[in-house]
């Protein structure tokens, strides 16, 4: 990478940072900062889902179940055990891990769509498990009463929330930061490499069990972090988050953004959010009018956000930066 | 035994449902290369319309479970149209086709419970007829989906054998640019085997509105295990099909009889997921047909 890309892409990543920093600086009210901290639990999911989804191509419908076993670790930590909260979240990580080994076991011998079955059926079997456990995860009532996460005195609630938005905004850079790397390292373009012609890349010597297992893995993991944090944040887990509602939520973040970019989801989850929130008291409308979102970028932009900022004429300052591999230049090889 | 002949009614009953799911989803998968995940929000949307064209139209009940098939059909073509055709020929283009029928599936279950609000609804028990077996009893609707599903799939199995329109779609599964280099139209086999999936679709959820309830979630379930059908029987054979949504629907009778309601949905995935490691290409076939 060039000396000028180098401090591009610094300066890219300090304006991000600085962006995270001051928006709840700008908004203050209680209900804008919900929706803020609700953007960056999605854009962490959508991001994690993002790598198996759009990267490797894997016909992953399992993500969700991975939040849902992240929230319920978090649940069950939190008000069955007296283990320090904050530990709750990095172990809802390896849970949801744990859990990623068992939904990979199709993804062994299966291809394309068949793995897109066998994973939406695990992720069913999570509910039916949750329901048949009710001694341990409450069963329908779901788990209440989870502690609120504190920082020495302060909790996380307090000024509006502001301590838990800190917190989704840090696990959010965290997580653009992994799927930055891992789309630059060896590990990202193999699975490029995989998803495009996968006969090839075999006979380059790429395993494609070994290297779809990892990045089903990391998947997973931004996953169960992301439960243990929306557990923290409601107060309380039910089987709503193994729902059909996460689900299209998080598709139409993915597709609206542009699957298989590095930032199109964020831009994705900041949309979503933000019209599933103005149609907050539609009902049925809401559902509707999400759908049709999906279906309409699915029509008109298939590459989403992330495509169509692709094909605007590029401005002069990004023609000189031009040799330094810019995050598109990654998908464009194809 | 009672219980063995109470096994037996349910194996037949669940076996038909499903058979009817499986059979349109298998066709759809072996003709068009995608999976529709919009299935049982079709069979939901079938059940409902009948139930209008029965309870607000006041038409006979024959007439009205004929419409409400016939008016899926209609909106099969639209489907077809607005989300299979759109993408089928892009690159990645199953994954768009099970995104957009997952979005299908969201505005017709909203759809539903915006025209017909949330409260459950029923379609009476068609017919009176009776028949006992050793002890267990099989009536109405139950009799009529034993009857009907193997006799409308067996036709299914007809006309694909011996007429034109069903040469010409085991003409395009078995190879597509041969098919077209022959003068097959895809597109006019495609709407042809969507408008039959989805019409049985609806037959499904004529039935299960009349063995159970209607309501805008109420083909989740029969859509779930139509995929364990078609793992089992293998997806893209119409033979593989019969034979699993028939032992899927045994191996749920008999494990609901004996591991009750909350444990046998967690059983029948299991297998599922071990047939799937064992036998990849599905338990009863014994040669993949090359794609």
């Amino acid at each position: 990478m060039s000396a000028m890309g180098n401090a591009r892409a610094w300066s890219g990543w300090t304006l991000y940072a600085i962006v995270l920093f001051v928006l709840p600086m700008v908004f203050t009210d209680p209900h804008t900062r919900l929706l803020l901290i609700l953007i960056t639990m999605y854009g962490m999911l959508a991001q994690g889902w993002n790598l198996t989804l759009g990267f490797a191509g894997i016909f992953n419908f399992a993500q969700i179940a991975f939040f849902g076993v992240g929230a319920y670790t978090t649940g069950i930590l939190a008000t069955r055990t007296g283990i320090d909260p904050w530990l709750a979240l990095p172990i809802s990580g390896v849970s949801a891990v744990l859990a990623s080994l068992v939904a990979f076991l199709p993804v062994l011998r299966l291809r394309g769509i068949y793995v897109g079955l066998a994973t939406y059926v695990f992720s069913q079997l999570c509910i039916y498990l949750v329901l048949g456990q009710a001694g341990l995860t409450g069963g329908s009532n779901g788990i209440v009463g989870i502690p609120r996460l504190t920082l020495g005195e302060t909790s996380l609630r307090a000024d509006g929330r502001v301590g838990y938005y800190y917190l989704g905004a840090a696990l959010l850079f965290a997580a653009t930061l992994l799927v930055r790397l891992i789309t630059r390292s060896t590990l990202g373009l193999s699975l490029l490499a995989i998803r495009d012609n996968e006969a090839l890349a075999t006979s380059r010597g790429v395993s494609r069990v070994r290297q779809h297992l990892i990045v089903f893995m990391i998947g997973a993991a931004v996953a169960g972090v992301a439960g243990g944090f929306n557990a923290f944040l409601n107060g309380v887990v039910s089987t709503d988050v193994f729902g059909f509602g996460y689900l299209t939520l998080l598709l139409s973040m993915i597709f609206l953004g542009g699957s298989g970019s590095v930032y199109g989801p964020i831009a994705g989850a900041v949309v979503v959010t933000v019209v599933a929130d103005a149609l907050q008291d539609a009902g049925a409308w809401r559902d509707i009018a999400i759908a049709m979102l999906i279906l309409v970028v699915l029509w008109v932009a298939p590459k989403g956000l992330a495509g169509l900022a692709r094909s605007l004429p590029v401005p002069p300052l990004r023609r000189a930066g031009a040799a330094a591999p810019t995050p598109t230049t990654v998908k464009e090889k194809r | 035994m009672s219980g063995i002949s109470a096994i037996l009614t349910s194996t037949l009953v669940l076996g038909g449902l499903y058979l009817l799911m499986a059979a349109g989803l298998t066709l759809i998968w072996s003709t068009l290369r995608v999976f529709n995940f919009g299935h049982g929000a079709l069979l939901m949307f079938g059940a409902y319309l009948s139930w209008t064209l029965l309870e607000r139209a006041g038409l006979p009940l024959l007439i009205a479970l004929v419409g409400g098939v016939l008016a899926m059909a209609l909106v099969g073509v639209v489907y077809e149209l607005l989300l299979v055709s759109p993408f089928i020929r892009r690159p990645n283009g199953d994954m768009l086709v099970m995104v957009a029928t997952l979005a299908a599936t969201m505005l017709l279950q909203s759809g539903a419970l915006l025209l017909w609000g949330p409260e459950i609804k029923q379609i009476p028990r068609l017919g009176s007829a009776r028949v006992e077996l050793g002890g267990a009893v099989a009536e109405g609707t139950q009799l009529v989906t034993i009857v009907l599903a193997p006799v409308l799939v067996g036709l299914l199995a007809l006309v694909l054998k011996r007429t034109g329109i069903g040469l010409t779609v085991r003409a395009l599964e078995q190879n597509r640019e041969h098919a077209q280099l022959l003068g097959i139209s895809p597109r006019r086999v495609y709407l042809f085997v969507v408008i039959v999936a989805i019409g049985l679709a609806a037959v499904a959820g004529v039935l299960l509105g009349s063995i159970r309830f209607i309501s805008p979630g109420m083909g989740d379930d029969p859509l779930l295990r139509a995929f364990v059908v078609l793992a089992f029987g293998g997806a893209g054979s119409l033979g593989g099909t019969i034979a699993g949504a028939y032992a899927i629907g045994l191996l749920e009778a008999v494990t609901t009889y004996y591991f009750g309601l909350s444990w046998s949905p967690v059983l029948v995935f299991l297998a599922m997921i071990v047939i799937m490691l064992a036998r990849p290409e599905g338990l009863l076939r014994s040669q993949v047909r090359s794609a």
